[in-house]
Parts: structure tokens; C-alpha cells; sequence
């Protein structure tokens, strides 16, 4: 019993690792030359109104469109070296990972089920409406709670 | 160094490290599941959660849909939904709160690099994706679908 789970348990996690590393190679050249191109800023212009809904300074606008159309988990080398590197704020890093814990790989995913039946553009439009509110909802909270939190820091320094 | 060289060994170095920190994720998770799975464990885990679904217009075989999409992934819930006679109502509703709700044990640990923790994500996921079900089944209701 354990060999068997332990031989298939392996087995899988291998094959995606592998996949992961398939993905990922080509995906980081492509983020490396980005960089070095300032891709970034060019591509942000396109989803201003997306960072704008969700109240998040332009540069969020990179991992958010890498998370929309790659995933979490594919996208996760963007999102943490965004965070190591302090890209953008701890605050808009939070709603980033609160808006693409709902909707990520949009393309992919939706249609993955679309072909089980399932309605395509009601699935892409309710998942963003509901990504935006639940977003929306999280900035409200952590917005509200940032005053209390340095006002008792400057009086834990002075 | 040649600018197209240095890039791409850039590239593939960082790929190399994620794909480590990744494969830290990804194999005990698999291997849990796995177990959970030999061990005939997915199912007595179903049948306990098929309350949930009624709630949401859905048939209780579709339990078993929604939990191997929480914690495996869209594909494990894919092949249950393939195999149940079920309307185009039923699924989307299922495919919308899987779309939002997956792959809960991997993607927690992942999340949690935007500093949201992999309870908080967890919870917000699952508490967002079934009142989603339930305003979409809702909305299919108003429109008499």
C-alpha cells in the first residue's frame, strides 16, 4: 500500500514538476527580455482600466495580466519576484493575490469547462465582476485599518 | 557578454529556482492526495459534503466534483463532471464555483508569496466561490433557464 502510493504519488508529482519546468524556461526568458525592454510599463497601458478598478498602481498591472492568462501557480515565479524584488506595495500586493485567487488563467480554464457545457462568456464576465468586488471589498477593509496601524507605530516610536 | 546570452541564462536560472520551489509544493501534496485516495477516503468525504450541494441546486453526486476541485485540481473534477448527466444550468454553476474555488492546497502555499495567507486565501476562496454558485443558479432561476 504505501509502495503503491508512494510509486504514484511520485509519478505524477514528476510529470508536473516537469511540465512546470517546460513552462516556466521559456516563461522567464520572456519575462528577462520584458524587463530589459520595459514591456512592463508598454503592456500596463492596455489594463489601466483593470489596475484602476481594483485601485492598484499601474506596475501591478504585469503580474495581474501574467496571472489572468497563465494561473497562479505558473505565474508564480512573476509574483514572487515582484514581491522579493518590492515592485509594488505590500497593499497592492495582497489585492493582486485577493483578485487572482478568484480569476486567473481565464482563457485556459473557462474554456477547459465551456467544453462540458457550460456557458463561456457568463463564466468570464461573473468571475471578473465578482473578483472586482471581492477585491474592492478586501482594499476597503485594509484601507480602513492603515490609519490605526501607523498611528500605532509612531507611538510605539515615540 | 553577449545581451540575448546573459537574458536568456537569466531566465532560465530563475525558472530553475521556481521550478525548485515549486516541486517543495507539488510533490507532498500529490502524494497526499494520492494516499487519501488509496486509502478509499475521497468518497465517505463526499457523501458528508453532498448537503452542501443541494443548497445550490445541484445533484448530491456532484459533491465529489467540488471537493476533488478544491483540493486537487480543475482536472480531477473535470472527469466527474464528464461523466454526470447534468443540465447546462448544473454545470455552469459547478464550473463557475470550481473556477474560483481550486487546487486550494497548491495554490494557498503559492498565494501566500503575495503575503495573503494560505487560511485567509483558503476561506475567502471557498466562502466567495459557494455564494457565487448560489447567485448564478439564482440568476439562472430568474431567467428560467
Amino acid at each position: 500500500m504505501v509502495l503503491s502510493i508512494l510509486i504514484e504519488g511520485l509519478t505524477k508529482s514528476c510529470s508536473t514538476v516537469l511540465l512546470l519546468m517546460a513552462f516556466l524556461i521559456p516563461t522567464m526568458i520572456l519575462f528577462e527580455y520584458a524587463r530589459h525592454y520595459r514591456l512592463i510599463e508598454k503592456l500596463s497601458r492596455y489594463f489601466n482600466w483593470l489596475t484602476r478598478w481594483l485601485t492598484l498602481s499601474p506596475a501591478a498591472a504585469f503580474p495581474l495580466v501574467i496571472g489572468l492568462f497563465f494561473g497562479v501557480v505558473y505565474g508564480a515565479a512573476v509574483l514572487i519576484e515582484f514581491s522579493r524584488q518590492q515592485l509594488i506595495s505590500k497593499r497592492d500586493m495582497v489585492l493582486l493575490g485577493t483578485f487572482l485567487a478568484l480569476n486567473h488563467s481565464i482563457i485556459e480554464d473557462n474554456l477547459l469547462f465551456a467544453a462540458l457545457g457550460a456557458n463561456f462568456p457568463m463564466l468570464l464576465i461573473s468571475r471578473l465582476a465578482l473578483a472586482v468586488v471581492v477585491t474592492r471589498a478586501m482594499a476597503y477593509w485594509l484601507d480602513s485599518k492603515k490609519p490605526v496601524d501607523s498611528s500605532a507605530a509612531t507611538a510605539g516610536k515615540s | 557578454m553577449n545581451l540575448h546570452l546573459q537574458l536568456a541564462r537569466d531566465g532560465v536560472l530563475k525558472a530553475l529556482k521556481t521550478t525548485l520551489l515549486l516541486a517543495k509544493i507539488v510533490i507532498p501534496v500529490t502524494l497526499a492526495v494520492v494516499a487519501l485516495e488509496q486509502l478509499g477516503l475521497m468518497i465517505p468525504l463526499a457523501r458528508w459534503f453532498s448537503p452542501v450541494v443541494r443548497f445550490l441546486g445541484l445533484p448530491g453526486e456532484t459533491a465529489l466534483a467540488l471537493l476533488l476541485g478544491f483540493f486537487v485540481n480543475n482536472y480531477a473534477s473535470f472527469g466527474v463532471i464528464a461523466v454526470l448527466p447534468l443540465s447546462a444550468r448544473e454545470v455552469t454553476v459547478l464550473s463557475a464555483i470550481i473556477l474560483t474555488s481550486h487546487s486550494l492546497t497548491m495554490e494557498g502555499p503559492v498565494l501566500k508569496y503575495t503575503g495573503l495567507s494560505p487560511l485567509k486565501s483558503t476561506l475567502i476562496r471557498i466562502a466567495a466561490a459557494l455564494l457565487f454558485g448560489f447567485v448564478i443558479n439564482m440568476i439562472y432561476g430568474w431567467l428560467g433557464g
